[in-house]
């Protein structure tokens, strides 16, 4: 399992380079200079046109084009993701500010998906045609159809302002640092953020529950007694998440650029919402950066899906 | 040899309803399954050898339902109707494994990939015996051992896909015997294997049968095996049993034109390639539009109009029961038929 | 002569009736082709057919529904609850809302539609012959596609949308780019299973060009699922329209769109008080999407061999 793991790590790295390569591709093609936003913005302020240009020489900025990207993958990898356009704070503070608050709300939204839509797929396989089964498909449908943002204003009206149940936006109240004491904050965005992939996982755990349930193992589970409820989950269910578990995998893209918009309506301080803020303001080396990361968050996760995929399933081979 | 039945089945009908469309699989079967005996059934595919086996077990599908008829099981302290017990319930939940027991054609396909064959033998010992946990692991790769998987306390923490065609069977046989049941249903469970290793499974299930006197009920397609390992056999055509009796008379006496002429249409072993086979003429009828009365009518060489109303029971002895109006003209035109035993020769040494 | 004793369930008297049918001859097999009769009994995808229709053919007609005017403003009558005169009211700077709603349609179901073919084009092309020629070509262009589907969708789309600025053009030219990479490997996946089929081999035993075999012989029959897939990228394409013009960042704010319309209405005040700016609106996208989702599902079940009839 180790070996696969690695395996598959150093797999990621030229994709990860080519993708750092066409992101400073992005830069170049980007109004104004691509690299000077990697140096300190004080540095920058109030010179006269002749200390400039000995700036640019001293940075390399008039360096041929791929030694400047060289120079600048090499900045990132020691940790200098430059300057924001907009305010010169570091691109990196920004980063490690908002990161928390999207992992949580990621990470909330994949859970409450995962299981939620776990379980209404196996009811709906397990009653299948009845009115539930029926019903859930269309609500899952409808889940798919309905624009998130959309969604995110019809709850805010009416969790939020209707019946003042939940908060109306924004992530916790000053000094509500344990997850806890916010979760309330959590909830609404969370879910709505989850919908899709709820419906996705809902539908893939129906029809995998399904096709599980004709294979003849299943048989023979009932044909040694066991109660029901044991041959659908113990050998039902358990065969039939590894193909959630690689469309969970093919979706978590979706989450992360859902963020983007949920984040926005809900006024939740995370990275999708800097993103937006920073396309609106273009800010691009903010915009930038935050595609890149992103990237390389959706290649950890796959990661993770792959090996998971591996333990699960005894018969894909590790070698 | 204890000549009180384990399983009676009296006049079974079992529908299966697909496509909003009624199938008469079995038209009202009756036989009876002894200690210590092995029937066999055979049939050509589709006769409904399987959904028997199905319906004693009460693992028909959704869309399918038993008639009318019943399946009696006449256990240690009492009879047991299983055709009225809920699908799934307690009662034919308790049975299933520690009385019945089946085992599948494909062993690659009836084993959950994903889970050790030990730790499915052991599901089993879970649930039918109060053994803890070190016991029943044991107990695991005691089976094994005597179903003659080599390695044995290797082979129980393998995966079915890690094991070999036949040892894999007989990890299976090993989860159906594990809590010696009194009736042990095999469907086919050597089709999916190479020859050599047909001969191995079938020797295990002759042993098995003789220690722990077990009913055995064997579904097969192949004649060669019922003269082979039948006590009894019943012969199935189309949902009903045309004939049935110890195997040794029926071999000598058919009595169906259906029986003699599948005895004429296989080759025997070592009687040399100037044999003179006869398949048998038409084909089988689909089940949904099929002749009215004896359903082999088409086919046959002694048909008349009294064959257009399904001939009743009759017995030729004590033993041996027939379906036809005209077995006894059956029996008149028999010219010899091939010895099937005679012409075997031990495959394996 | 029933002598079930046991208790008797819904499927049983199902069963019931099938059987009597059965006996008194009445079952017999249909002669219209499978396919259709699959389709036509799949009320879902009927119903989504009409949906869909409604709403195309109403925004297609537009003129023929509303005599106003999408971009008329008339300061006199702001924010007016729904009514006959104006069915889904007006905006805040007077303009009638079901005249947007409906022009808005031909935008978004335009971009939508033109998006998903777009995409399959350029898909279909380079999958259907990677797929049947493999080699360097076919690894190149997966890898391309596969740098593609390591971004989240929509923040590829906003970064390009930055670099290469806003407009109609250029939107559906990049959810182009950004979408012809599962259109792609679909087409490339039918390709991989086809080409091993007999007639392939003969084909080429004939002495028939790769582009002839491929294009013209090969690709009709791996057309369904893609038929499927563009169906249900334009459900896609017009919701990612939606939330970028809802962002600000999608279709410039002067034409109308579903996504536009929207925008002018998230805050609070508006979210409470003016509903009719936005919930509407909303309906409406979702009500299409869903219809289009419907109706390609259907399609799916449809041509899947592996369904059940």
């Amino acid at each position: 399992m180790l070996k696969f793991s690695l395996k598959k790590i150093l797999a990621m790295i030229p994709m990860a380079l080519v993708i750092s390569f066409l992101i400073y591709l992005g830069l170049e093609l980007t109004p104004g200079d691509a690299v000077s936003y990697m140096i300190p913005p004080d540095q920058l302020a109030n010179v006269s046109p002749e200390k400039l240009e000995a700036i640019r020489e001293l940075y390399g900025l008039n360096d041929p084009f791929i030694v400047r990207y060289f120079r600048w993958l090499i900045q990132m990898l020691q940790g200098n993701f430059g300057f924001s356009l907009t305010n010169g704070v570091p691109i990196k503070k920004i980063l490690l500010e908002t990161y928390p608050a999207t992992l949580e709300l990621s990470v909330a939204a994949l859970l409450i998906s995962t299981l939620l839509g776990s379980f209404l797929g196996i009811v709906s396989a397990i009653r299948r045609g009845s009115i539930a089964d029926n019903a859930l498909t269309v609500a899952g449908m409808l889940g798919v159809s309905i624009p998130q943002f959309f969604l995110g204003m019809v709850s805010i009206l009416l969790f939020a302002l209707q019946l003042k149940w939940l908060p109306i936006g924004g992530r916790m109240l000053p000094g509500q640092t344990d997850l806890l004491s916010h979760i309330r904050f959590l909830i609404l965005p969370a879910l709505v953020l989850g919908v899709t992939l709820t419906a996705g996982v809902m539908r893939y755990s129906r029809s995998s529950m399904l096709d599980t349930m004709n294979k003849d193992y299943i048989r023979t589970a009932r044909s040694k007694g066991l109660p029901e409820w044991r041959v659908n989950l113990i050998h039902g269910f358990r065969v039939a998440i590894t193909p959630v578990v690689v469309l969970i995998g093919f979706r978590l893209p979706m989450l992360i650029g859902g963020s983007v918009v949920i984040e926005t309506i809900f006024q939740w301080p995370g990275i999708g919402n800097a993103f937006n803020m920073a396309v609106r303001g273009q800010n691009y080396p903010l915009v930038m950066t935050i595609a890149l990361f992103s990237v390389f968050a959706v290649l950890i996760a796959s990661l993770l899906v792959d090996i998971l995929t591996a333990a699960l399933d005894p018969r894909v081979k590790l070698h | 040899m204890d000549m009180k039945p384990v399983i009676t089945v009296d006049n079974l009908r079992t529908y299966f309803y697909n496509d909003k469309r009624c199938n008469k699989v079995l038209n009202g079967i009756s036989f009876k399954l002894y200690k210590g005996r092995t029937l066999c059934v055979v049939g050509e595919s589709g006769c409904g050898k399987s959904v028997t086996a199905s319906s004693i077990m009460q693992l028909l599908p959704v869309l399918s339902r038993i008639e009318s008829g019943s399946i009696t099981y006449h256990g240690d302290k009492n009879d047991i109707r299983i055709d009225q017990l809920e699908r799934n319930g307690k009662t034919i939940r308790k049975l299933r494994g520690s009385d019945l027991a089946m085992i599948f054609q494909d062993p690659m396909t009836a084993l959950n990939p994903v889970y050790t064959i030990g730790w499915q033998i052991m599901e089993n010992l879970k649930y039918h015996t109060t053994l803890n946990l070190k016991e029943r692991r044991k107990k695991a790769i005691e089976l094994l051992e005597q179903m003659g998987v080599s390695n044995p306390g290797k082979r129980v923490d393998q995966y079915p896909h890690e094991l070999s065609g036949g040892m894999r069977q007989r990890a299976m046989i090993a989860m159906a015997m594990s809590c010696n049941p009194k009736i042990l249903i095999a469907d086919e469970p050597t089709t999916a294997l190479d020859v050599t290793i047909q001969a191995q499974i079938f020797e295990l299930i002759t042993k098995l049968k003789s220690e722990h006197d077990t009913a055995v009920m064997l579904i097969t397609h192949d004649m060669g095996v019922v003269s082979e390992l039948a006590d009894d056999v019943a012969v199935m055509y189309m949902g009903n049993i045309v004939e049935q009796g110890p195997v040794r008379e029926v071999l000598k006496n058919p009595s169906h034109p259906y029986t003699s002429a599948l005895l004429r249409s296989i080759p025997v072993l070592h009687q040399g390639a100037s044999q003179d086979l006869q398949p048998i003429r038409g084909v089988t009828p689909d089940p949904f539009d099929r002749p009215t009365g004896c359903q082999f009518g088409p086919r046959c060489d002694f048909y008349t109009e009294q064959c257009t109303q399904m001939p009743d029971e009759s017995a030729v002895d004590a033993t041996h029961s027939v379906r036809c109006w005209h077995a006894d003209a059956c029996r008149a035109a028999q010219k010899p038929v091939p010895d099937h035993a005679a012409g075997q020769q031990p495959v394996v040494q | 002569m029933f002598t079930l004793t046991r208790t008797r369930t819904r499927l049983d008297r199902q069963f019931d009736r099938i059987r009597d049918l059965e006996e008194a001859g009445l079952n017999k097999k249909s002669t219209t082709s499978r396919a259709l009769r699959k389709l036509l009994n799949n009320r879902l995808a009927m119903f989504g057919l009409a949906i869909f229709l409604i709403i195309l053919l109403s925004s297609a007609f537009a003129p023929l529904l509303t005599s106003y005017d999408p971009l008329g403003v008339d300061m006199r009558s702001i924010l007016k609850k729904p009514s006959l005169l104006h069915l889904f009211g007006t905006d805040k700077l007077g303009r009638d809302v079901f005249t947007r709603v409906l022009y808005g349609g031909r935008i978004s179901i335009f971009v939508g539609l033109g998006s998903a073919l777009g995409a399959a084009s350029i898909g279909v092309l380079l999958g259907a012959y990677g797929g049947y020629k493999g080699g360097w070509f076919d690894k190149t262009v997966i890898r391309f596609s596969e740098i593609f589907m390591s971004f989240p969708q929509l923040i590829l789309v906003m970064m390009l949308v930055s670099i290469f600025g806003q407009g109609l053009s250029n939107l559906m030219i990049i959810f182009i780019i950004t979408g012809w990479g599962s259109v792609y490997r679909l087409t490339r996946a039918r390709m991989l299973s086809l080409r091993e089929e007999e007639y392939v081999q003969s084909l080429k035993s004939f002495g028939l060009n790769d582009f002839i075999i491929c294009y013209k012989h090969i690709l009709p029959n791996a057309i369904s699922p893609i038929v499927v897939n563009i169906t249900l990228s334009t459900a896609m394409f017009i919701l990612e329209e939606s939330a970028l013009s809802f962002l600000g960042l999608g279709v410039p704010l002067e034409i109308a769109t579903w996504g536009n319309i929207l925008n002018a209405s998230q805050d609070l005040f508006t979210l409470q008080n003016t509903w009719w700016l936005w919930l509407p609106v909303g309906v409406t996208i979702s009500l299409f999407v869903m219809s289009i989702n419907f109706v390609g599902d259907g399609l799916r079940d449809t041509t899947d061999p592996t369904q059940q009839g």
